[in-house]
């Protein structure tokens, strides 16, 4: 594991559109750290995840992954060490579940056998092992987002002493309660093996279980960076949502309630 | 649909392919044992049958398999990078472009540089080189800005071009006379009669360099289909990938218009039936779609030259008379089938 965090973004602005802008963000995350970007719709998270996939053109500042500049890695490289979720695909060509699975498997060249028992967890991992083998374009919503999620965590299954960051754009959008849990614990268990977990969540509850560092995004700048304790406030929800709600303590496991 | 096990598919293709070979090489005018290629005789009959076979009948044979082979692959490529099991070869405007350099040539250009050929083209051929390579290129810079090639673009300038294309070739048609219009629709039609040597030589070029790069391409067009960001997420260098797949495929594509003319509907329904029968994987798909390309092709050709013998049907109509209601037959059949609240 390398001494820098893994990700690092520097004075991050970008134009997205003419109305849409990044402005001078700064964000770490380390090794093992999870960061959730929260925010109201159109408030720039998911061109924060294009800008730090290198999809979006940067007007300034930098992002780093691993100590070098994203726009220095090759493409090859990078997706041995940071795996990405976009908020959704459509895959319209029949393919099975494990083969789409599989997929996740392709920036490296492990043996087939290795990819299989690797592709085996990861399904487990998601819960999806019962309809491996059925076509992915006729599961639910719900059951694709989690083909997809096991996807990305086959393609940095391994600890293969580099560094690895997982990036995921709502991944507990269309799932169920117990489902949604499963993300926790996806989240958790990467992170434990030192991955870095970057997540945009709009669930605030499902955040505050998951997030060493939360960061508000407000019409494309930080609104507030920190502890969930310190992000998560009345007042903040005010100022960025515009809502104004209750931030319940959930005394079982230190988790926020957010009562409307 | 039930999945066929894609390496037992790959063994019957493979086995398949000798034999209908050799029943191509028997069967026409005249009923030949292809054994006699590798006889030795001096009757005139076992003369002239050799000649039937080395020069007309081999070539014509190795025409339709490599023609065949390459139609199919570029289309299972154009259907992953336009990630719509609908796309065709000639969407990118090849065919529309070769036919109008190919008219253009037959009215005006074949009295100017009479007798002249090229590589065994004539100028008509050399015209439709020059119309392929001008369609493609304008689609592509069409779709192209700086942030890189947009595939939806390119499929509506492909729609665009070939409109402008088929505009031209009427153009050119409607100042031709009527020995003009006769050859102008015998070459659209996409016949395999005229293979020579020369021409199975040029052609079988261009299947090489397209049969050589493509095998490196298969896992990123399977990234492909998940779309062109999530293809970039997996390591593939997605630009790159688009630039050289549309060059070689329009390449095969377009020198296939010249060496036999259109032949249509390969290069849809033999990467789409292979799709269900198994799957959509293109490390399996690309060599599939190749032999069965070449089977089809063998196979309409056979046809084209004993149905109406001792005159024959050009292959390309063929192709698009039985390759349509197959098509048709298997869209419906995958609808009751699979999901019927699809399509």
């Amino acid at each position: 594991m390398s001494a820098s965090a893994t990700l690092t973004l520097q004075g991050l602005s970008a134009t997205v559109s003419p109305s849409m802008t990044l402005n001078d963000i700064d964000l770490t995350v380390g090794a093992g750290e999870t960061a959730v970007v929260i925010g109201p719709n159109g408030a720039g998270k998911t061109s924060l995840l294009r800008a730090i996939c290198n999809d979006l053109r940067l007007d300034s500042g930098s992002v780093k992954l691993g100590g070098r500049e994203m726009a220095a890695w090759t493409l090859q490289e990078r997706a041995k060490t940071l795996a990405i979720l976009p908020q959704r695909s459509n895959l319209e060509f029949p393919f099975t579940v494990t083969e789409v699975v599989t997929m996740g498997r392709i920036p490296h060249s492990t043996s087939q056998r290795r990819n299989e028992e690797i592709v085996e967890a990861a399904l487990e991992m998601v819960d999806c092992n019962q309809f491996a083998e059925r076509f992915y374009i006729n599961l639910s919503g719900g059951e694709k987002q989690r083909v997809q999620l096991a996807r990305v965590a086959a393609q940095i299954w391994e600890d293969n002493g580099r560094d690895r960051c997982l990036v995921l754009d709502e991944p507990s959008a269309s799932l169920d309660l117990a489902h949604q849990a499963m993300i926790v614990e996806m989240v958790q268990t990467f992170a434990r093996k030192g991955v870095a977990i970057l997540v945009v969540l709009h669930d605030l509850h499902l955040a505050s279980k998951v997030a060493d560092k939360m960061i508000a995004l407000r019409e494309g700048a930080v609104a507030a960076v920190g502890t969930v304790e310190s992000v998560l406030s009345e007042q903040l929800l005010n100022d960025v949502f515009g809502v104004k709600a209750q931030v319940l303590n959930n005394d079982r496991d230190g988790s926020r309630v957010i009562v409307t | 649909m039930e999945r066929l096990n894609s390496s037992s598919v790959m063994t019957a293709l493979v086995l398949a392919l000798p034999a209908v070979v050799l029943l191509y090489l028997a069967v026409g005018p005249s009923l030949i044992s292809p054994l006699q290629l590798f006889a030795v005789s001096d009757s005139g009959d076992f003369e002239r049958n050799q000649v039937i076979m080395t020069s007309i009948r081999l070539p014509r044979a190795i025409m339709a398999l490599i023609v065949g082979a390459s139609l199919a692959v570029s289309g299972a490529v154009m259907q992953g990078l336009f990630r719509n099991p609908l796309a065709d070869p000639s969407l990118i405007g090849v065919s529309s472009g070769a036919s109008a350099g190919a008219s253009f040539m037959i009215v005006f250009g074949a009295s100017l540089i009479e007798g002249n050929q090229i590589l065994g083209l004539s100028v008509v051929g050399v015209g439709a080189v020059i119309g392929a390579v001008l369609a493609v290129f304008l689609v592509y810079r069409l779709a192209t800005n700086r942030y890189g090639t947009s595939v939806v673009t390119m499929l509506l300038s492909g729609v665009a071009i070939s409109a402008v294309a088929s505009a031209l070739n009427n153009l050119f048609t409607y100042f031709a006379d009527s020995a003009m219009l006769r050859r102008i629709s015998v070459w659209e039609m996409g016949n395999l009669e005229g293979a020579s040597w020369e021409r199975v030589a040029l052609m079988g070029v261009v299947a090489s360099v397209l049969l050589w790069r493509l095998p490196r391409y298969r896992q990123a067009l399977n990234a492909f289909l998940l779309g062109e960001s999530e293809a970039r997420y997996l390591g593939v260098d997605v630009e790159w990938v688009k630039k050289e797949l549309i060059l070689v495929v329009a390449l095969a594509v377009g020198v296939s218009v010249v060496v036999v003319g259109n032949i249509a509907f390969v290069g849809l329904v033999v990467p789409h039936i292979l799709r269900g029968f198994i799957g959509p994987d293109h490390r399996a798909l690309l060599p599939a779609s190749a032999l069965a390309g070449a089977l089809l092709l063998l196979f309409a050709d056979m046809a084209a030259r004993v149905l109406i013998a001792p005159a024959e049907l050009p292959a390309g109509i063929l192709t698009a008379l039985v390759g349509a209601p197959v098509f048709f037959y298997l869209l419906i059949r995958s609808r009751a089938l699979n999901n019927p609240e699809r399509l």
